[in-house]
């Protein structure tokens, strides 16, 4: 894990002439070398546009943004290629769902999510609710920042048709027990969809374990390039949708006066997509696979033990969430009653980046009775000294404003 | 570094706010935040003969924004409105020493709730006016 810095050149970057300390993956992960390269290569090389025309540039741009969803469908143990949806992001993809489930729910129907979701999780459905008068239910979280099972199962109704739940929360970084509400999703019949934008770059996941009929990630936040997320869903849940964004590419036939379909996952990729981002996403594949999944959980695991005492020590500083085993490589966090944004300040002048504020989680923050909160989050290029570095920004930031 | 955005005078009204809290008796309530950081502040005032004869803040913000309000409150009590009106951005960063560019928002908060809420009383016929959820 020690070489893996310098695959990472912006680590090599120095802000206000100090090393940069990168402490918010959570919000979006660096890109390594072999990232930015495959991207690079395939403009220089390959670019043309892909299913269009015989001709040898197009089929070697076609075989490489196919390659990307064989890659996907590899890494997370999906049936096929025909299962993995390239969109825009997790928060596309939420949106697709929520507006191709629409067809089979009625008034009153309801959906279950929980208070720890990120807002990608929670308005879509608000718009599905006022589009449609389906009733939207949250299952608590815990005073420790755990999902309250017992209440998730409560909540859980004859009516119950969809149920959605983040992998890992955004802020608190808990890790939830998918496989369990997937087992109490199917059998009170609702389609079960996972919000995995947290957790796919941290730990191994596998939908065949998870069971989810639908799951979706960004790219960007695990090595990979923005613009480019991924909607896998089970193949018949995906079939009985209808497409949700309409155009090139996702026909077989189009007449005038209507049109019929191409298959998975074409029907649902209209119009030409981020072909180099979904190259630059399989060579982060690539990498992960290498580096392997488990040994950067394993990685995450010790910093975030180190930063939870490292931190934890520091007088008047509050730490949120549950205990290391539990969470992913995030530490939320304040100091006494200092502004987040004044500690985010702070800590950028010693060129440490850290998250501040709400976090696109308001509904948690509400729960947790915070105003703001400050996150430091960690992954495979990260270090101890790095977690060294924001202590010290912490200890001047006390300084400054007296806490 | 740090010293050229947190300047002693924000700084040390950040630590002992003036003129914190909520007035029992007020003809002016007026209250907004900005939803991006979530700054929020709150202004009760007592107007008579257009004169603030008395004013207080409650803010839950950061220490450019609650050392803004502040100030704010310390420079317009005993003003007349025509006054408090006037008062412009570039005043208000200079008595707080000097704004960077990417703080501009925090520091402006307190002066935009303020005299949106003067304006509503105005309009109110000088009588007394509440505003809630102004957008900044």
């Amino acid at each position: 894990m020690k070489n893996v810095r310098n695959d990472f050149p912006i680590l090599k970057q120095k802000i206000n002439s100090k090393p940069l300390i990168y402490l918010d993956s959570a919000a979006t992960s660096q890109k390594p070398i072999q990232v930015i390269e495959a991207e690079l290569n395939f403009y220089k090389t390959s670019n043309a546009n892909i299913h269009r025309g015989l001709n040898t540039l197009s089929r070697m741009a076609t075989e490489q943004y196919e390659n990307a969803h064989g890659k996907v469908s590899e890494f997370i143990g999906a049936k096929s290629a025909r299962e993995i949806i390239f969109t825009k992001n997790a928060t596309e993809s939420l949106n697709l769902l929520a507006y191709t489930l629409e067809k089979n729910l009625s008034k009153g129907d309801e959906v279950l999510l929980t208070k720890m979701e990120h807002h990608a999780n929670i308005v879509p459905w608000q718009q599905l609710s006022k589009r449609k008068g389906v009733v939207l239910k949250y299952a608590e979280i815990t005073p420790d920042g755990k999902l309250d099972i017992e209440d998730l199962e409560n909540k859980i109704s004859p009516k119950t048709k969809i149920i959605s739940i983040t992998a890992a929360s955004n802020i608190l970084g808990t890790i939830n027990p998918v496989e369990k509400v997937g087992k109490m999703a199917r059998s009170a019949g609702a389609k079960f969809i996972v919000d995995a934008a947290q957790a796919a770059a941290h730990m191994k996941i596998e939908v065949k374990k998870i069971n989810a009929d639908f799951l979706v990630f960004s790219a960007h936040k695990m090595l990979g390039p923005t613009g480019i997320g991924v909607l896998y869903g089970k193949e018949e849940p995906l079939e009985e949708l209808e497409p949700f964004l309409t155009g090139g590419d996702m026909i077989s036939e189009v007449n005038l006066q209507s049109s019929s379909w191409n298959i998975l996952p074409w029907k649902f990729e209209a119009g030409t997509p981020n072909i180099a981002g979904a190259i630059g996403f399989g060579a982060a594949i690539d990498y992960l696979q290498k580096i392997g999944m488990e040994n950067i959980a394993l990685h995450e695991q010790e910093l975030l033990k180190y930063s939870l005492k490292r931190i934890g020590e520091i007088k008047s500083v509050q730490i949120y969430g549950p205990r290391a085993q539990e969470r992913t490589g995030i530490l939320p966090f304040n100091i006494g009653t200092v502004h987040p944004h004044d500690v985010s300040e702070i800590l950028d002048r010693n060129a440490v980046i850290i998250r501040a504020g709400n976090h696109c989680a308001q509904p948690l923050m509400q729960q947790m009775g915070m105003e703001g909160v400050c996150r430091a989050s960690f992954y495979l290029y990260n270090t101890k000294e790095e977690i060294d570095a924001l202590a010290k920004g912490i200890e001047q930031t006390k300084k400054i404003f007296g806490a | 570094m740090a010293d050229n955005l947190y300047t002693e005078i924000i700084l040390d009204l950040y630590k002992n706010p003036q003129n914190k809290g909520r007035l029992e008796k007020f003809n002016l309530e007026t209250s907004g935040g900005n939803p991006i950081c979530g700054d929020q502040v709150t202004f009760t005032a007592l107007i008579s003969n257009d004169i603030v004869e008395d004013i207080k803040f409650f803010a839950s913000g950061c220490a450019i924004s609650t050392a803004s309000d502040s100030l704010l409150t310390e420079m317009v009590k005993g003003k007349k409105i025509s006054e408090v009106k006037k008062i412009t951005p570039e005043k208000l960063f200079e008595q707080l020493g000097g704004i960077i560019q990417t703080r501009i928002k925090c520091a402006l908060l307190g002066l935009i709730v303020l005299k949106k809420g003067i304006e509503e009383y105005e309009k109110s016929g000088k009588k007394s006016a509440t505003i809630k959820g102004i957008v900044v």
